[in-house]
């Protein structure tokens, strides 16, 4: 089992605990803090990425899209084009999550802890169950929303095409 | 002109690439992406016919929209006189412009510029450094694959979305569908048939 550790610049300390607990459980994991001076980042975060079996997000109080964090989460995204990958959130914090969920991570349950260790049974659980990643309380929700989007798309579809109609119609 | 309610600002995604017969694929593949996500394609061929200058009309698309994928894998010698196409790295351009003129406001524009695979694009266009460009190899998978990834970390991205392998699966029926389309206009396609082809066909996460 191999993890990937993806985390904002200002988080690399908690990255590194969070890695830590890992290790000391016998749970694999690369993260952005393991690249040698000199690797050529892109290549090395596209490896890492393609082989890992699932990802871990770690949000710590600080963490916020930069470029380099989204050209990692792209990396992961493309890596997993069936989607079948864990998508863990780990929240350090006391309370709910933060506001700034990246948005793949919108339907994911997250584990919110202040303690590593204490969570690894469970973060454990969810890379060996991908599907157990997944908020259900979300699905109804993003169904209706899907219908409606679809819904949307149409309609402009066919405003365009009524539009296209008037004009031809015209008189020259 | 119907008055017709545009597409709202935060679902739209402008869409700048050739829309030649070689490049045909990757464009409905962009387009199919984009629907599967959620979001609205926008281009410059719904205004089609209208008396606006062109480049009006793509400013004002562009204006209109929240996202916008540039693709510039084409940006290169073509034909007898090796010229290349500047129309989509113009367009690249007033999207950058827009990016940094809205940063911190309530309409702020993001952008994506496509590549071809390798790091040939440095020598072309250099300033895109530092900017993550994403490489396709002019495949219709590669570019599902890429344009995929980026629109799941958009803000106003639709969670969840089919998988990347998913929406190249039902391809072909968004394709057959587009096909009907034309037959029954007697061999005429309209940017509103792609945008109601890709409505029927989207697939499900």
């Amino acid at each position: 089992m191999r993890v990937f550790i993806s985390f904002a610049r200002q988080d690399a300390d908690l990255a590194a605990q969070l890695e830590a607990a890992l290790r000391r459980n016998n749970i694999e994991t690369w993260s952005s803090l393991d690249v040698a001076s000199g690797e050529d980042w892109e290549r090395v975060v596209d490896h890492e990425s393609a082989s890992a079996d699932g990802y871990v997000f770690l949000l710590g109080a600080g963490a916020s899209a930069n470029p380099q964090l989204q050209a990692e989460w792209r990396s992961f995204l493309r890596n997993d084009s069936e989607s079948k990958k864990p998508l863990i959130p780990v929240i350090h914090a006391h309370g709910a999550p933060p506001p700034d969920m990246p948005p793949f991570l919108r339907n994911r349950r997250a584990i919110i802890t202040t303690n590593f260790d204490a969570a690894i049974g469970e973060l454990r659980d969810l890379i060996d169950h991908p599907t157990e990643t997944l908020d259900r309380t979300h699905e109804q929700q993003s169904r209706v929303e899907r219908k409606r989007r679809l819904n949307e798309l149409k309609d402009y579809a066919l405003s365009l095409k009524e539009e296209s109609a008037a004009g031809e119609a015209k008189p020259q | 002109m119907i008055g017709r309610p545009p597409p709202a600002y935060e679902k739209s995604v402008f869409i700048n690439c050739p829309f030649d017969s070689e490049y045909r694929n990757l464009m409905l593949a962009n387009v199919f992406s984009i629907s599967a996500h959620g979001f609205i394609p926008r281009s410059a061929r719904e205004t089609q016919g209208a008396a606006e200058p062109r480049f009006s009309r793509i400013l004002a698309t562009i204006a209109a929209s929240k996202y916008s994928i540039h693709d510039l894998s084409r940006s290169t010698g073509e034909g007898g006189e090796n010229l290349a196409r500047f129309n989509m790295p113009l367009e690249l351009g007033m999207a950058a412009a827009f990016r940094f003129e809205r940063e911190g406001s309530d309409r702020p524009h993001r952008w994506l510029a496509l590549v071809p695979e390798g790091y040939a694009y440095q020598r072309f266009v250099s300033d895109l450094a530092g900017f993550d460009p994403a490489r396709h190899d002019s495949s219709v998978h590669s570019m599902i694959r890429e344009v995929s990834a980026w629109l799941r970390t958009l803000d106003d991205v639709l969670v969840p979305a089919p998988s990347a392998l998913r929406i190249l699966q039902t391809f072909p029926s968004f394709r057959d569908e587009l096909a009907n389309l034309r037959t029954e206009a007697l061999d005429k396609e309209t940017w509103a048939d792609v945008l109601l082809a890709a409505s029927k066909s989207v697939p499900q996460p």
